[in-house]
C-alpha cells in the first residue's frame, strides 16, 4: 500500500520510535545560475537529504519518492540511486510518497520521461550527504578523523579500530550534523555501485500490485463518503442549455445534482462543466445520470467529423506551409531527381486510457481541503483546486496514489477540480468521483490527428537528394491560448524537424489545422506520427532504390557524428542543453544494427512472413524495433518476434528499462492495429474497449527481446525511457506488413486494412 | 563545429564566389544572432511537454499584440510563471519565429550561391522580420 507523507506522520514517527533524520525545508541554493533540464522545470530541484531520507532508531530507512509512480517504476529507482549513496541496505529501505509540494520538493510533474534524467544527481547528492553526516556522527562519537570512517552495509565503521555503528544507533546523531555542502560530497565510484545498474532490485510495489493490496485513486476511501460521476457536454465547448433533475433526485442512494460551469476557451486543465450527480454510491450515481433530462448547447466544434477533417488536413499537406526548416533548394532538386516518390500517412487521434480511469476524493473541513488522487502532476493539482475552490494553497494538500496508468491523460487535474466542486457543493463532505471508461474515451484531451506528407528526389543511385516533409496537426497548444494553428516548437522537435539525414537539399513545412477537440498528450506525443511517416517512408524509399531497408537506413543516418539540435531547427530539445545532448547519429546506428541483429535480419523468411525495422530519436534516447510478423490465411497478423534496443545513455534500473521497452512494444502494437478515436458531429464515436481496441493476449507480440546497449559512464547525461519505446513500433510493423504482403500500410490503425 | 555546421560551410564552399558576398556575410551574422535565440529558446522551454506546452503556446501570439498571453493556470508562484513565460516570448516566441527564420536564412544562402545578391538580401530581410523586434 502506497503511503503518504505529511508532516504530522513524521512527527508522529519521531514521538513513537525516533525518527530523527527527518525533515526541513530546502535550502534555497544556487540553483538559478543553470538553465537546462531540471533547472528549467518550475520550482526546480531539490538535494537536501533532509526532504528524502529519514532514519528510525530500528535502521528502517525511509525515503521520499516525490514522483509520481505509474508503473515505470520511479518509486524504486529514485529510492535506489539515494540508497546507492547512502550504502543503505535494501531490505531496511522503505518509501514513502511525497504529497505535492514543489516548494518543498522541487518539480514534481512526472511527465516528459525526465524523473531520473533530472534527479539522478540531486538524489545521489542526498544520498551522499545523508551517508557524510552519519560518518561525522560516528566519528564525533568515537573522537577519530571523519575520514577515517566510511559507510558500508547500513553501518559506519572505523577500520583501524574495527568499531561500527549501525544507521539506526547514528540516526539521532546524525540528525545533528550539518548538512554539508554539495560540492564537498564524496560521491561513489560507480565501480562499486551495488543498486545502481545492476538488476538485483526488482518494481518495490510488485507484491502489492499482484496482490490486490496496492493503493490506486480509485481506491481512496474515507468514513461517510458519497460518490459522483458528472454528465459533461457531449462536444467539446458544449454548454448545459436546461436541465431536468427530477428522475435523476428519485433514484435511490442519490442525494444532490450539482451543475458545475462549461470553462472559457482556452480551457486548460479545468472540467468541461456538466451536471455532477452525487450518491450513496457510485452505482446509485450512474443511475441518477442516466435520468437525467439535459439540453445541451453543443457549440462551435458539433461540425466536427474524422471524415471530412481528414479531407481537410490532406488538402492542407498538399499545399505550402509554413516553412520550419529548410536547406538548399528542395523544389529545384525533386524536378531534377532521377526519380520521385510521395505519400501521405494518416494518424489518427488516440486515448490514453490508462486501465484505471481518473478517479478522485476530496474533502473539505475546517477551511482545509485534503484530495487523494491518481494524479501525475500534483503541485498542479493543488495549484488549481485552490484557485477552483478559492482557498488559499496552503490549506490544499494533494495525496498521491499509485496510478494505474497515466500516459499523459492524468496530467491533467480536471477529474480532481470536479471532486473538490463536489465536495464543496456538499458542504466540504468527502466525495469520490469516479470516471467511467465511457467518461475517459468520450471526454479525454486526445493524441492530436495528423497527416504528414513526404515527398523525396533519388539520384540515379536510389540515394535521396531532395526530402519535402508536410506536417499537418491540430496542436496541443490550443488548450493553453486562443484558436492557434500551428503546431510547437516541441511538437515540431518531436522527430521531424530535427531529422539527422544529411540530405543536400531539405523543406519542412507545418501548414494550418484547427482543433475541435481538446488535445493532450499521449505518451510519446508528436513523436508517434513523425516517427511512424518518417520511418515507414525510409522503407518506401528503399525499395524505390531496390534497397534492403536496414542498409538503406543505416546510409540515410550516415556515419556517426554530432548535431547540435537547434541547427536543425529544434529549438525544445526537450528543455536539455543542445550542448550537453547532442543528437548522435553514431548512437542512432547502434540501437538500429542492434534491433537488426538481434531479430536476424535477412534471414529467409517464409512466404506470409516478413521483417520490418524503424528507429527514432526522442526524449534524448534512441530506440530501435524490428518486428516479424506472421499473416494469417485471412490477414490477420501475428508478431512471433520483436526485438527493441535502446540507449538511453547511463542505465539506473536495467529491470525496468527492459519493463518499459517491452510495454512500449505492446502500446506500440495497439496503435498500429486497432486504437482510434474518431468524431461524428463533435461526438466520439468509441464507447469501450470493444471499439477503442488495446493490445490483447491474442495480438501481443510472443516474444519481446529487449537490448539495452551498454553505458557505464555515469558522468554522461541520462536518456528518457518512459516513451522512446513506443514511436518505433508502428512503423516497424507497417515495414514488416510490406515485407510480408507486397501491401503499404499508410494509415493507422490497421485494424481490418489486411483481411480478406 | 558541429558535423552540420560543416555540412553548411562545406556546402557554401560548393557555392563558390557567393560565399564573401555582402549577403552571405549577413546571413552569417544573422546565424550567429539566432544561434543565440534558439539556445534561449530551449532555455525557456521546460523538460516536460506539459509547462513546455503552456509556456510555448502563450508565447506565440500573433500580431499586432505579440505579448504572451497571460498564464491559465501558472505552475509556480504567478509572478515567476510570468517571468518564464515572457522570456519564452522573448526567445523568439519560444523559438518559433527562430525557426522561420532559419530557415529563410538557409534560402538566402542558396540564392547567394546561385549569385542571386538581390533575392539574397530580400530573403535576409524577410529573416528579419519573422525574427520580430
Amino acid at each position: 500500500m502506497i503511503a503518504n507523507l505529511s508532516r504530522r506522520g513524521l512527527l508522529g514517527g519521531i514521538a513513537a520510535g525516533g525518527l530523527v533524520l527527518g525533515i526541513g525545508l530546502p535550502a534555497a541554493r544556487g540553483q538559478q545560475q543553470q538553465r537546462f533540464g531540471a533547472d528549467g522545470m518550475p520550482n526546480g530541484w531539490r538535494d537536501d537529504p533532509r526532504l528524502f531520507v529519514a532514519i528510525a532508531e530500528d535502521g528502517i530507512v525511509t525515503i521520499t519518492c516525490h514522483r509520481q509512480e505509474m508503473g515505470q517504476g520511479v518509486r524504486t529507482s529514485i529510492p535506489m540511486v539515494i540508497a546507492e549513496e547512502l550504502e543503505a541496505d535494501w531490505s531496511k529501505v522503505r518509501v514513502t510518497q511525497a504529497p505535492g509540494d514543489e516548494a518543498r520538493f522541487g518539480n514534481q510533474d512526472t511527465d516528459g520521461s525526465r524523473s531520473l534524467r533530472h534527479f539522478f544527481t540531486p538524489m545521489r547528492h542526498a544520498g551522499a550527504a545523508a551517508r557524510t553526516m552519519l560518518e561525522a556522527a560516528a566519528a564525533k562519537q568515537w573522537g577519530v578523523p571523519a575520514e577515517e570512517v566510511r559507510a558500508a552495509n547500513h553501518a559506519v565503521l572505523h577500520e583501524k579500530s574495527g568499531r561500527s555503528l549501525g544507521f539506526g544507533a547514528l540516526a539521532r546523531a546524525a540528525a545533528e550534523m550539518p548538512v554539508p555542502d554539495r560540492t564537498t560530497l564524496r560521491l561513489k565510484d560507480p565501480a562499486s555501485f551495488r543498486l545502481i545498474g545492476k538488476d538485483t532490485v526488482g518494481l518495490l510495489d510488485n507484491h502489492d500490485i499482484t496482490t490486490g493490496r496496492a493503493g490506486y485513486g480509485i481506491d481512496a476511501r474515507v468514513e461517510g463518503m458519497l460518490h459522483a460521476v458528472v454528465a459533461r457536454p457531449p462536444v467539446f465547448g458544449g454548454k448545459v442549455t436546461s436541465f431536468d433533475a427530477a428522475e435523476a433526485l428519485a433514484v435511490p442512494g442519490v442525494v444532490k445534482v450539482v451543475a458545475i460551469d462549461a470553462p472559457a476557451i482556452p480551457s486548460e486543465f479545468q472540467p468541461l462543466g456538466g451536471i455532477a450527480v452525487i450518491a450513496r454510491n457510485t452505482w446509485a450515481a450512474m443511475q441518477g445520470r442516466d435520468k437525467l433530462k439535459i439540453t445541451w448547447d453543443d457549440g462551435p466544434h458539433a461540425v466536427y467529423s474524422s471524415d471530412t477533417y481528414r479531407a481537410q488536413l490532406q488538402e492542407a499537406a498538399r499545399k505550402p506551409g509554413k516553412v520550419v526548416r529548410s536547406a538548399g533548394d528542395v523544389d529545384r532538386a525533386l524536378a531534377g531527381a532521377a526519380k520521385r516518390v510521395e505519400a501521405e500517412y494518416y494518424i489518427p487521434h488516440l486515448a490514453q486510457t490508462p486501465l484505471e480511469p481518473p478517479a478522485a476524493l476530496v474533502r473539505i473541513r475546517d477551511g482545509q481541503c485534503e484530495a487523494w488522487a491518481c494524479t501525475q502532476a500534483p503541485q498542479a493539482t493543488r495549484t488549481r483546486l485552490a484557485q477552483r475552490l478559492k482557498l488559499p494553497e496552503d490549506k490544499v494538500t494533494v495525496h498521491v496514489t499509485l496510478l494505474g496508468g497515466g500516459f499523459g491523460r492524468k496530467s491533467k487535474p480536471d477529474f480532481v477540480l470536479e471532486a473538490g466542486l463536489c465536495s464543496q457543493a456538499m458542504d466540504g463532505a468527502p466525495v469520490k468521483l469516479t470516471w467511467t471508461r465511457e467518461d475517459d474515451l468520450h471526454h479525454g484531451f486526445y493524441h492530436t490527428v495528423s497527416v504528414e506528407r513526404l515527398e523525396a528526389g533519388l539520384d540515379a543511385d536510389g540515394k535521396p537528394v531532395a526530402w519535402l516533409h508536410r506536417s499537418v496537426a491540430p496542436t496541443i497548444g490550443s488548450i493553453f491560448a486562443p484558436d492557434p494553428k500551428h503546431e510547437l516548437p516541441l511538437e515540431l522537435g518531436m522527430g521531424m524537424v530535427n531529422l539527422p539525414f544529411p540530405i543536400p537539399n531539405i523543406r519542412m513545412e507545418n501548414p494550418e489545422a484547427v482543433a475541435h477537440a481538446r488535445i493532450g498528450w499521449f505518451r510519446s506525443v508528436s513523436n508517434i506520427p513523425h516517427a511512424f511517416a518518417i520511418q515507414s517512408f525510409v522503407a518506401e524509399l528503399a525499395h524505390a532504390a531496390g534497397r534492403d531497408p536496414k542498409d538503406y537506413l543505416l546510409e540515410l543516418i550516415g556515419p556517426p557524428r554530432l548535431y547540435d539540435p537547434t541547427d536543425l531547427g529544434d529549438v525544445w530539445n526537450h528543455g536539455e542543453d543542445p550542448k550537453r545532448y547532442p543528437i548522435d547519429t553514431g548512437r542512432l546506428r547502434r540501437v538500429v544494427e542492434a534491433a537488426a541483429e538481434g531479430i536476424g535480419w535477412g534471414r529467409a523468411m517464409p512466404q506470409g512472413s516478413g521483417l520490418g525495422l524503424a528507429g527514432h530519436y526522442s526524449f534524448v534516447s534512441y530506440v530501435a524495433a524490428a518486428v516479424e510478423v506472421k499473416m494469417g490465411s485471412r490477414g490477420e497478423i501475428s508478431f512471433p518476434r520483436v526485438d527493441i534496443a535502446i540507449d538511453c545513455g547511463p542505465q539506473v534500473n536495467p529491470e525496468r528499462i527492459r519493463s518499459q521497452m517491452e510495454g512500449a512494444v505492446v502500446m506500440g502494437t495497439g496503435l498500429a492495429l486497432s486504437a482510434e478515436v474518431s468524431f461524428k458531429d463533435g461526438r466520439v464515436q468509441q464507447n469501450n474497449f470493444d471499439a477503442y481496441e488495446l493490445t490483447r493476449i491474442d495480438s501481443a507480440p510472443r516474444e519481446i527481446r529487449v537490448h539495452l546497449l551498454p553505458s557505464r559512464d555515469y558522468s554522461q547525461p541520462l536518456g528518457g525511457v518512459g516513451e522512446p519505446g513506443v514511436p518505433p513500433v508502428a512503423p516497424a510493423i507497417a515495414n514488416a506488413v510490406f515485407a510480408a504482403t507486397g501491401k503499404r500500410i499508410r494509415q493507422l490503425p490497421i485494424r481490418d486494412q489486411l483481411t480478406t | 563545429m558541429t558535423a552540420f555546421r560543416s555540412l553548411l560551410a562545406a556546402a557554401a564552399l560548393c557555392a563558390g564566389p557567393a560565399l564573401a558576398s555582402p549577403c552571405t556575410d549577413q546571413a552569417d551574422a544573422l546565424d550567429r544572432q539566432l544561434s543565440g535565440t534558439a539556445d534561449a529558446a530551449v532555455s525557456a522551454s521546460s523538460g516536460g511537454q506539459g509547462v513546455a506546452a503552456a509556456r510555448e503556446s502563450q508565447a506565440v501570439q500573433p500580431p499586432p499584440g505579440n505579448q504572451p498571453a497571460p498564464p491559465s493556470g501558472p505552475f509556480q508562484s504567478p509572478p515567476r510563471e510570468a517571468q518564464a513565460t515572457q522570456r519564452a516570448a522573448d526567445a523568439g516566441a519560444a523559438g518559433d519565429r527562430v525557426v522561420q527564420a532559419k530557415a529563410t536564412v538557409n534560402r538566402a544562402r542558396e540564392l547567394a550561391g546561385r549569385g542571386d545578391e538581390a533575392a539574397c538580401l530580400g530573403a535576409i530581410a524577410e529573416a528579419r522580420r519573422q525574427m520580430g523586434p
